[in-house]
């Protein structure tokens, strides 16, 4: 980005002008009675409009503001590490919260109820799953062909057993179709750990008392036991 | 800092920093072949043999007199084969090379390695074990250690791997001297901890512990280390606590 007012500029004239296209759709929307909508001509037209509105934006975005490439500066999208935490707390909260908050969720509630949503028939249902799979298709088509950032693995999960094949994205699906967790992997391998093998204190202590890991008291936490006394 | 007993029977002593990683024993070849390229040296293999005794003489109540330490013989077993690839020749215990070692818990310090001080002493000629023990102590446990010795400035790497003597047969009579274990066969010993993992121990020897200047290169030394390490083992400090080596 060599030149942020300039770049910010273009943005914003693209913004406007998505805004008031956006605005005119509207206008048109509650023009006429109510209860019926536009002729469909009008409504492509507008659709057009507002989809190239959106395909420049875009285009302004990733050529201002390109994505970092090779050495991402965090590993997550957002909060980015230079967000003022410290003294939005309250807006980072809501922005990360995932539930809806309390009027979509009665939205929600309201949609799943209505007599339109109720009223289905199941091979209604069926006919409506069907599409969804199809949508679902469509969409992990277009996630296969685009790049999730194949270099993005640590070092550790690189020179793991088994290489990168074995970590878990998150983005695989066991054999029930559920996505498996990383945190299980983890337990999986605290597992292997408690099963056999000994903790370094606990060597440790048998080099330097010859006392079997399995005769080992436990190490006392915090304070030794009269502290004072054997200050050293 | 109290000294222990029987300071004077030491010929060395020294400070030791170190730095500890616990290394999985699937991990252990790669990461002795990293540091062998880092250092530009070919791993020194040993075998030692280790006694630990423990003073004969309880800790007097209430805290009071000296604190009481575990001591240590420790030889090196030299692993010589023959033309028929037989590797039990008679173990002599007692004709073996010791070396008695006092280590002290390490100090409480905000250094970021673990520093403790180290005394020993070679013991030339005579019966080790019947020295150490009319200095008052007796025979606690035996063990081995295998390991791979490399050095990097001063920094000396150790990656080693504890071993346990074949336990004797309880209904046999022993023979004399069992107690402490025979590395041979080698094929004998068994690994204490059941996952055959590998400690991985960074340390740079200072002569004193007044030397202020020697300590801080040390400790730079070993951060250095650490430094060039990070992805392939963390080294950290020890918990203190468990290279206690007084008598409780």
């Amino acid at each position: 980005m060599e030149n942020p007012q300039k770049s910010l500029e273009s943005a914003r004239q693209r913004f406007s002008q998505l805004v008031s296209a956006l605005t005119n759709f509207n206008n048109v929307l509650r023009h006429g009675p109510p209860d019926q909508l536009p002729p469909w001509s009008t409504l492509q037209s507008q659709f057009n409009v507002l989809s190239a509105s959106l395909a420049s934006v875009s285009t302004v975005l990733t050529q201002h503001f390109p994505p970092p490439q090779e050495t991402p500066s965090a590993l997550v999208s957002y909060p980015l590490p230079s967000f003022p935490a410290q003294t939005q707390s309250i807006l980072l909260s809501m922005l990360c919260n995932k539930k809806p908050n309390a009027p979509v969720q009665d939205w929600f509630v309201q949609g799943l109820n209505d007599p339109a949503v109720t009223a289905l028939s199941t091979a209604d249902k069926a006919e409506q799953n069907e599409f969804w799979k199809a949508v679902q298709d469509a969409v992990a088509e277009q996630q296969d062909s685009r790049s999730w950032y194949d270099e993005l693995y640590t070092l550790e999960e690189r020179e793991g057993e088994g290489g990168v094949d074995a970590v878990s994205t998150g983005l695989a699906l066991d054999e029930l179709g559920d996505p498996v967790r990383r945190e299980e992997r983890e337990r999986e391998k605290e597992k292997e750990k408690v099963g056999g093998g000994l903790r370094l204190d606990s060597m440790f202590r048998f080099m330097e008392t010859g006392v079997h890991p399995r005769d080992q008291p436990p190490l006392p936490t915090g304070q030794p036991p009269g502290g004072g006394m054997m200050k050293r | 800092m109290a000294k222990p007993q029987h300071v004077t029977q030491f010929q060395n002593s020294h400070q030791e920093l170190s730095l500890y990683s616990h290394i999985p024993a699937s991990r252990q070849p790669p990461i002795l072949r990293i540091i062998s390229g880092i250092t530009g040296m070919l791993p020194e293999n040993s075998l030692h043999h280790h006694l630990v005794f423990k003073p004969k003489r309880p800790k007097q109540p209430g805290g009071g007199g000296a604190e009481l330490y575990y001591v240590q013989l420790v030889s090196k077993v030299e692993e010589m084969e023959d033309e028929k690839g037989k590797e039990n020749r008679g173990y002599e215990l007692r004709k073996q090379k010791w070396k008695m070692t006092l280590e002290d818990i390490p100090e409480v310090t905000r250094k970021p390695v673990t520093s403790r001080s180290v005394l020993s002493s070679n013991i030339a000629e005579g019966d080790a074990i019947a020295f150490v023990e009319s200095l008052g102590y007796t025979f606690q446990s035996a063990y081995f250690t295998r390991s791979s010795r490399l050095m990097h400035g001063n920094v000396i790497i150790k990656l080693s791997q504890i071993l346990l003597p074949q336990p004797t047969p309880p209904s046999s009579t022993p023979a004399p001297g069992a107690v402490f274990g025979n590395p041979f066969p080698t094929s004998s010993l068994t690994t204490l901890d059941p996952a055959k993992s590998w400690i991985l121990k960074a340390s740079v020897r200072v002569q004193s512990n007044q030397d202020v200047e020697s300590l801080n290169t040390g400790v730079n030394g070993l951060k250095g280390f650490k430094e060039l390490m990070k992805g392939m083992c963390d080294l950290e400090i020890a918990e203190r606590l468990a290279l206690d080596t007084r008598v409780r």
